[in-house]
């Protein structure tokens, strides 16, 4: 060998070495960062395995903030959140009830940065509840659960019970005195078939409320057994359903079509019309990514009104990310988690409340616990999976409350649910119920008429009303919808801040007794 | 099939194969039902120990915490109370009107009886009995009627 190859070899290398960060970006992306042409931006999204959920052009329409409200990309982003500062967590955390709560306060105090990663995890749980929430209401109201979209609107229900859920088993893990009393009452829940197995005298035969209480609670009474398997359901059992659930639902939304979007703009009148002489622009093959559910293919023909997914769709994600890490860091710094008193299994706290987005369901357990704590919450559930197949109205998708008629009847309804509620409650609280007048009544007449039932028979009437009257199923179900929405809030309102000790009425929590039981 | 028609081998198997599949699924899914009640119950025990007859002397109320049970004397007898709601398991406090609890506003007298709120039963009251030692013992697995107070 020559000097002068040797020398060749050399400069190879070290040329080589210095060009490994971009050898090595060429590697990881296969195109240009960032790509430049519209095959490259398109080629960016569907050969990039974390962006590929995406369509690689949206509708213009979509990307409006004003439409989506970044609320389902806040859902998946508070998910990530609570995902990765759980498993911070969970190097710390004990589950066992003589170590839980000594746990959780060590990762508050002892901990560098633990009290940080506990608030942004509960906040964020919090903050997913709400929006999950916020999110259901954008959908109904923008009509976007119509067909084909009824079975991602089956699965966003399934996800906000899941959420639910989440949140339960989550608040249990520190065990205080809300984690004890909140098992104790979730697993009563559980039981409380037996409130209606009891009434018609069967209990003695078949008892399936007990047995679905000792299956979640691994025992009759709350301990570690009960503990475990909440740990278990939180951190990896509803963890992995859920994930699946997420990644079904946002897979359906490119497979039906991508994101809701009105109908009434030009993309199919204009151009499918065969005697159209416009030549597509045979650079896009992207178009193929963009097959939009339909009679033919439409690859580039029609009018475009899309817009590439790179950037336009990755920066508002970005936007909405950094929005939801922003607002959960801001909220842990001023504002801790909250944690009770290690649990005590003789004295509840009084009164002893659920956080928030339980109250609601607090307020109706405490007409009856199988009405408000099954039936009530089984017939919400069953009433939502089943909208898109009452209504199959498929005008208006898009089109927020459906126009003016829908705008009307929201208004309505929601007046109609917050009078008739307040009346119904105002009543209760005044004068009592069945049990108050007739001491002796049974329980299967509690079960049939208490406020809850009554609360059901009121929004019940009124479906049918709107219905009769506009004979239209989708107004009907606005009616209903906006029915669901002001009952949660105004019986959230009454169990949050009209409830004191002994689950009393009170205006003000300035006007509770100092009542303490020893 | 009932006319003696006989059904090919395809469909017998393919009838048999899909048979088979359910039936171990539903099996499958007794077991984990199974595998998930403890047979088991690692609990204390429900009867106890309440002390003397001697030591109950005086007339009046007290609670064990730990038991979540109040125990009542009056001059007819000793009675026990459980304390734990019957609506959804949390423990009731005393109130001028008898109990209530601070879970969901269920209301009971003083004899444990339901006075309003959502409670479906009474509050239970336990029996007392004197064991062989001469201990006064409490069983909370078995009731007594209301009113039925144990002379001592």
């Amino acid at each position: 060998m020559s000097t002068s190859d040797k020398k060749g070899a050399a400069s190879v290398f070290i040329e080589n070495f210095k060009r490994i960060p971009f050898s090595f970006r060429d590697a990881f992306s296969r195109h240009d960062i960032p790509p430049e042409s519209e095959r490259e931006k398109a080629a960016a999204v569907f050969s990039n395995f974390f962006l590929h959920l995406h369509p690689t052009r949206v509708s213009s329409h979509v990307v409006k903030p004003t439409y989506t409200l970044g609320l389902g990309l806040m859902c998946v982003f508070l998910f990530l959140i609570l995902g990765v500062t759980g498993v911070v967590l969970m190097i710390y955390y004990i589950p066992h009830v003589d170590g839980a709560y000594a746990s959780v306060k060590n990762i508050r105090y002892a901990v560098t940065g633990g009290k940080f990663v506990i608030n942004v995890h509960r906040w964020s749980a919090h903050g997913m509840v709400l929006v999950v929430l916020l999110h259901m209401m954008r959908v109904f109201y923008t009509g976007s659960y119509k067909a084909p979209r009824e079975f991602n609107w089956m699965i966003g229900v399934v996800l906000l019970s899941l959420t639910l859920a989440l949140s339960f088993t989550g608040y249990l893990l520190p065990y205080d005195q809300l984690a004890y009393w909140a098992m104790t009452i979730g697993a009563n829940i559980a039981g409380s078939l037996t409130e209606l197995t009891d009434a018609i005298g069967v209990t003695k035969f078949f008892d399936p409320g007990k047995l679905q209480k000792q299956l979640i609670i691994g025992g009759n009474t709350i301990g570690e057994p009960s503990l475990i398997r909440f740990y278990f359901l939180h951190v990896i059992f509803l963890p992995i359903v859920i994930s699946i659930f997420i990644g079904v639902h946002l897979w359906r939304i490119t497979k039906d079509g991508g994101l809701s979007k009105p109908l009434d703009n030009k993309q199919f009148t204009e151009s499918v019309n065969p005697d159209d002489e416009k030549s597509p622009n045979p650079d896009k093959t992207y178009g193929l990514m963009s097959l939009i559910r339909g009679n033919t293919p439409q690859v580039g023909n029609y009018s475009d009104d899309t817009v590439p997914t790179w950037p336009n769709v990755l920066l508002a994600e970005g936007a909405v990310f950094i929005f939801c890490l922003a607002a959960m860091s801001l909220l842990s710094l001023f504002f801790d988690a909250p944690l009770k008193e290690l649990a005590n299994p003789s004295v509840p706290e009084n009164p002893a409340k659920a956080p928030w987005y339980f109250l609601g369901l607090q307020e109706l357990v405490s007409y009856s616990a199988f009405v408000g704590g099954i039936l009530v919450p089984s017939i919400t559930v069953l009433g939502l999976m089943l909208i898109p197949f009452l209504d199959r109205e498929l005008h208006d998708v898009g089109v927020w409350f459906s126009g003016s008629k829908g705008i009307s009847v929201v208004k309505r309804s929601a007046a109609y649910g917050f009078f008739s509620l307040v009346v119904l409650i105002a009543f209760t609280i005044k004068f009592g119920w069945l049990r108050s007048w007739f001491p002796g009544v049974p329980q299967i007449v509690i079960i049939a008429i208490n406020p809850a039932t009554v609360i059901i028979g009121l929004f019940a009437l009124w479906y049918f009303k709107i219905l009769k009257e506009t004979g239209s199923m989708r107004l009907a179900s606005i009616a209903a919808f906006t029915l669901f929405v002001i009952g949660f809030a105004v019986l959230t309102y009454v169990g949050t801040f009209l409830r004191g000790p002994n689950w009393e009425f009170f205006w003000l929590q300035s006007q509770w007794p100092g009542i303490h039981f020893d | 099939m009932d006319d003696g028609e006989k059904i090919d081998r395809r469909t017998f198997i393919e009838k048999a194969g899909f048979y088979s599949f359910w039936l171990t699924l539903a099996a499958s899914v007794a077991g984990v039902v199974k595998f998930l009640m403890p047979d088991v119950f690692d609990e204390p025990s429900t009867s106890f120990r309440l002390g003397k007859p001697e030591e109950f002397t005086k007339d009046g109320g007290t609670r064990l915490e730990d038991k979540n049970l109040m125990i009542f004397k009056d001059p007819e007898g000793l009675y026990a109370i459980s304390a734990i709601c019957t609506h959804l398991g949390c423990i009731v406090g005393e109130t001028p009107a008898g109990f209530a609890c601070p879970c969901h506003g269920s209301r009971f007298d003083k004899q444990g009886i339901v006075a309003g709120g959502p409670a479906p039963r009474n509050l239970p009251w336990f029996k007392i009995y004197l064991s062989p030692e001469g201990y006064l013992m409490v069983d909370t697995a078995a009731t007594v009627t209301i009113g039925e107070k144990f002379k001592i």
